[in-house]
């Protein structure tokens, strides 16, 4: 069981993941941007496994993943996993590095759900949550 | 995409065409230089003409001077003579002295210059011992005289021998002058003849030197025209090229956006469907599995409660995804359907009100404050009412989609000028000017928007293939806002004419209306 915040900002698949999750077992908050995704994992006491989703209005999940990049607490307290729609657009080379210095993995919607729980438990391990 | 190729072909072509015409004008410069020196050589040839002509005239006249001249000396002769044997001065014979002299001479002249004509030669040998002997005779008196035989010498002259021979002489003269004059007037008629004809041939090249060179200046200002008309078409089949380029690309740029948001726009509905799917699956497998035993059954259900627990909600969120895929279907096929032109409408006269309170009620089930003011009273219209219920449901569900979800959206319609309007008003957060010009343009997806709704801005076609719905019903669709203010978008149909036949208002069927709630731009 791990605590699961989805950022998307579509309505749709934040009731998808919530439904999925939960019966999977886990613990889901959710969040409509970025930037209430960058309050939610300071404020929260829980380690988070966040499943962010990559095109978000006034802030995107790479925008997410940069503030925790130049913060090793955030860094270090949460895991989390990457989700696009836009399979089409492969990251920039340092987005891609800073991917993977942070051990993000990047599922393309839409995404076979083995595969979403297995990364989000593979990152709740790492956290140990 | 290189159309730049039959562009370049067509200036090639114009230029072969140009240095064609290059060949052609030294052709006619060639002629026209032919031209102008048998202009000059006719000239000439009219000149020599007309001083020949000239030179006999002037011919002519020494001929009769040299008659007059012979005619003078014996003349001058005779009256010499007579005055010596009449007074016996000497000084007298001076005249005939000098007559004697030149006389010759003056023969000889006159033979000479009328050495071409027979008739004169003739009449010059008959002349000439006539002369002769005349001026033997004028020798014999003037011997008697100088001897003192006066009376003799007087005889002699009186004889009339000597009046007879000037007679013949004068004759003579007398025809040869004749003649001459006659060649004279001839001549004369023919110098003038010659100049008439030198003074128009003159004129006429002059006046073809003139055209000629009039039309040498037409031809190289018009060469020069063509070579500026040439540069200049040049100039805009490059620019066209551009531009050609410049579209092509934006086309190509226009089709990787459409093609990268309608593949997350399908992707979206596609992961809760196959997610559900692959939830509900898992579910009624292990519900299936555990059938076997006491214990197999009581976890079997388990597992059904479970999947009762979230049925309603897995329904309602495939229901949601659907709708999402059907829509956007919908959508590419109603922009499709506009640019092949093949989009069928069934117009009929309906009530307007009514189908916008429908509409309303329909946009109401989802919780937000939709608000519609129409007249009570039937606002009759030519529409097809499913297209319209599309329209006015695309334009309601951008309202509540870019507005705060604690502000009504209004619906109001009223009838203006021959047409019924529907305004539907927002407090959202507005378009910016220079967005608001692009909106119902294909594709468009306004920058703000994007900021606004993140992933879901919507493939850009729903406002597209409103404004083509109404304008196919002879309506209009237009869109007023300003950033901070909110929107306003209007669709606007002809009121139709009222009609005695007309009883009632036909409801819009359950289901017709389509169910576009596409997002805005």
């Amino acid at each position: 069981m791990a605590h699961v915040l989805v950022a998307d900002d579509d309505e749709l698949i934040r009731r998808t993941l919530r439904l999925v999750l939960h019966e999977a077992g886990h613990v889901v908050l959710e969040v409509g941007d970025g930037e209430a995704a960058l309050r939610a994992l300071y404020s929260s006491a829980d380690r988070l496994v966040v499943v962010l989703d990559l095109v978000m209005p006034r802030l995107g999940g790479i925008g997410v993943l940069e503030a925790v990049d130049s913060d090793p607490v955030l860094a270090r307290r949460h895991a989390y996993v990457l989700t696009t729609a836009y399979p089409q657009q492969l990251p920039p080379l340092e987005v891609a590095d800073m991917l993977h210095r942070l051990g993000v993995p990047i599922l393309n919607k839409p995404f076979d759900m083995p595969l979403l729980l297995g990364a989000i438990n593979a990152a709740a391990q790492r956290i140990g949550g | 995409v290189d159309r730049s190729e039959p562009d370049t072909q067509t200036i090639i072509a114009r230029e072969q065409g140009a240095s064609g015409r290059d060949c052609r004008l030294a052709l006619f410069f060639s002629a026209l230089v032919a031209l102008l020196a048998l202009n000059t050589l006719l000239a000439v040839r009219s000149i020599q003409s007309l001083e020949d002509r000239e030179q006999a005239v002037i011919h002519s006249q020494m001929v009769l001077a040299a008659i007059d001249a012979v005619q003078t000396a014996l003349v001058d002769a005779e009256t010499g003579q007579r005055g010596y044997i009449l007074t016996g001065d000497t000084t007298y014979l001076a005249p005939d002295l000098t007559a004697r002299q030149t006389l010759g001479g003056d023969v000889d002249a006159l033979s000479e210059l009328t050495a071409d004509e027979p008739a004169q030669q003739a009449r010059i040998a008959t002349l000439k011992p006539l002369i002769a002997d005349r001026l033997t005779l004028l020798d014999q008196a003037i011997q008697m005289r100088k001897k003192g035989q006066t009376d003799a010498a007087l005889q002699l002259v009186a004889s009339g021998k000597g009046l007879r021979d000037m007679d013949a002489i004068g004759g003579l003269l007398g025809q040869m002058d004749t003649a001459e004059d006659a060649l004279l007037t001839q001549r004369s008629a023919n110098a003038h003849a010659s100049l008439t004809q030198a003074t128009i041939t003159i004129l006429i090249a002059v006046m073809a030197d003139a055209v000629l060179l009039a039309a040498v200046y037409l031809l190289i200002r018009r060469a020069l025209v063509r070579r500026e008309e040439v540069a200049r078409e040049r100039a805009r089949l490059l620019d066209n090229e551009h531009e050609a380029r410049r579209a092509a690309e934006a086309a190509v740029q226009v089709r990787d956006r459409f093609l990268a948001i309608a593949s997350h726009e399908l992707n979206t509905p596609l992961t809760t469907i196959k997610a559900l799917a692959e939830y509900l699956s898992n579910r009624l497998l292990a519900v299936t599995a555990s059938k076997n035993g006491a214990e197999g059954a009581a976890r079997g259900q388990t597992e059904a409660n479970a999947v009762a627990a979230n049925a309603s909600e897995s329904a309602e969120l495939l229901r949601i995804a659907v709708g999402r895929l059907e829509r956007l279907v919908s959508e590419m096929l109603d922009a499709s359907r506009i640019e092949s032109g093949h989009l069928p409408l069934r117009l009929e006269r309906g009530d307007l009100g009514a189908l916008c309170r429908q509409v309303g009620a329909e946009q109401q089930m989802t919780g937000r404050d939709v608000r519609v003011q129409a007249p009570e009273e039937p606002v009759l219209v030519e529409m097809d009412e499913g297209r319209v219920a599309q329209v006015l449901a695309n334009v309601l569900g951008n309202a509540r989609k870019f507005s705060p979800t604690d502000r009504p959206v209004v619906l109001n319609l009223r009838c203006d000028a021959g047409e019924a309007v529907c305004c539907v008003r927002d407090e959202g957060p507005g378009i910016a000017p220079d967005e608001l010009g692009h909106i119902f343009e294909r594709y468009y997806c306004a920058p703000s928007v994007a900021v606004q709704t993140g992933s879901q801005m919507g493939l850009g076609l729903g406002l597209y293939v409103c404004r083509e719905i109404m304008e196919r019903q002879g309506g209009r669709m237009w869109a007023e806002s300003m950033p901070g203010a909110g929107s306003r978008f209007y669709i606007a149909l002809p009121a139709a004419m009222p009609d005695a036949a007309y009883v009632e208002t036909p409801r819009v069927k359950e289901g017709e209306a389509y169910g576009a709630r596409a997002g805005r731009g």
